[in-house]
């Protein structure tokens, strides 16, 4: 029981370990080197629409509407070929009678 | 004045300085750049903790803002609009390290050992005290642990000082949310240390 007490009074004193902390400044010529970095990368479009397309998020996103996309071409038109293969049928049938009628 | 108006100190011509941005003007861009890289830099350091990289992430901020200026509508402070990308590119980068984490796990298992060179050594914020050197750097293990919504509201508090008001602004969270995730934060850091304590005790 005395160690746990003295575990959570280590935690705590850990906790509180940020109390006073000095805020720290960039090295000297912050700006130059922000400078040299902007100008030697400009800003390209490829590099950002493929970075842009690289992230997980975006990259599943594109994929589940491809699979979307996809299925729907398989199942969404099914009975509508279904409607055509009979109307395709019926036009077969209308003939042979046609040609049976008039030789 | 306390919080970000007070440490940024909010100027009455920050609309022209934002005006002469939008129009490329260099010397405002410089302006922006020397009153505000401090504050930018140390926010990343404490989220980051690490020194090279938090420079290199501080840099991408500035580039981010003179880019995206035009979308700062002055719905929020400059400062917490500035905050706001400091966080977004932190946490960016937090999530890309962890992803070279898992490839270097990946490529470790195949025999590439690569474990090194992801693994980040000890933090040691340069802002401590000296005495609390070693506890301090603890603690940074264990915030490092934490979900990112308390990371960084714990972070933004305990580190850079900012009140739960800006912070629910930066965050675009409420006030009370804020207090959650801070209360959340503490007991896992709490309950992180008290098990390191025991192991190592």
């Amino acid at each position: 029981m005395k160690r746990l007490h003295q575990y959570q009074e280590e935690a705590e004193a850990t906790l509180n370990s940020l109390e006073g902390l000095q805020s720290v400044g960039t090295d000297s010529f912050f700006y130059t080197r922000l400078r040299a970095r902007m100008e030697s990368t400009p800003p390209n479009f490829w590099v950002r629409a493929a970075y842009f397309l690289s992230r997980p998020a975006v990259s599943l996103s594109i994929l589940f509407l491809l699979l979307l996309l996809n299925g729907f071409l398989i199942f969404g038109d099914g009975p509508e070929s279904e409607e055509g293969q009979q109307h395709d049928y019926v036009t077969q049938q209308i003939s042979y009678f046609d040609n049976l009628n008039n030789p | 004045m306390t919080g970000l108006s007070g440490k940024i100190g909010l100027q009455a011509d920050e609309a022209e300085l934002i005006d002469r941005l939008r129009r490329g003007d260099e010397s405002a861009f410089r302006q922006v750049v020397e009153s505000r890289k401090d504050l930018v830099y140390n926010t990343v350091l404490g989220l980051l903790q690490h020194p090279e990289d938090a420079e290199d992430v501080a840099q991408d901020v500035f580039i981010k803002m003179y880019e995206s200026i035009h979308q700062f509508k002055g719905e929020s402070a400059f400062s917490t609009w500035l905050y706001r990308i400091a966080v977004t590119k932190a946490l960016e980068w937090i999530r890309s390290r962890k992803r070279k984490k898992r490839f270097a796990f990946i490529t470790g298992l195949l025999g590439d050992n690569n474990e090194l060179r992801h693994d980040p050594p000890d933090f040691h914020h340069p802002g401590v005290q000296l005495d609390d050197k070693e506890r301090a750097s603890r603690l940074f293990k264990s915030i490092a642990k934490l979900p990112d919504n308390q990371r960084v509201a714990f972070t933004l508090h305990k580190v850079e000082g900012i009140p739960y008001q800006e912070i629910a602004a930066i965050m675009e969270l409420s006030v009370s949310a804020i207090e959650s995730l801070i209360h959340r934060a503490k007991n896992n850091l709490r309950k992180d240390l008290e098990d390191y304590y025991k192991k190592n005790g």
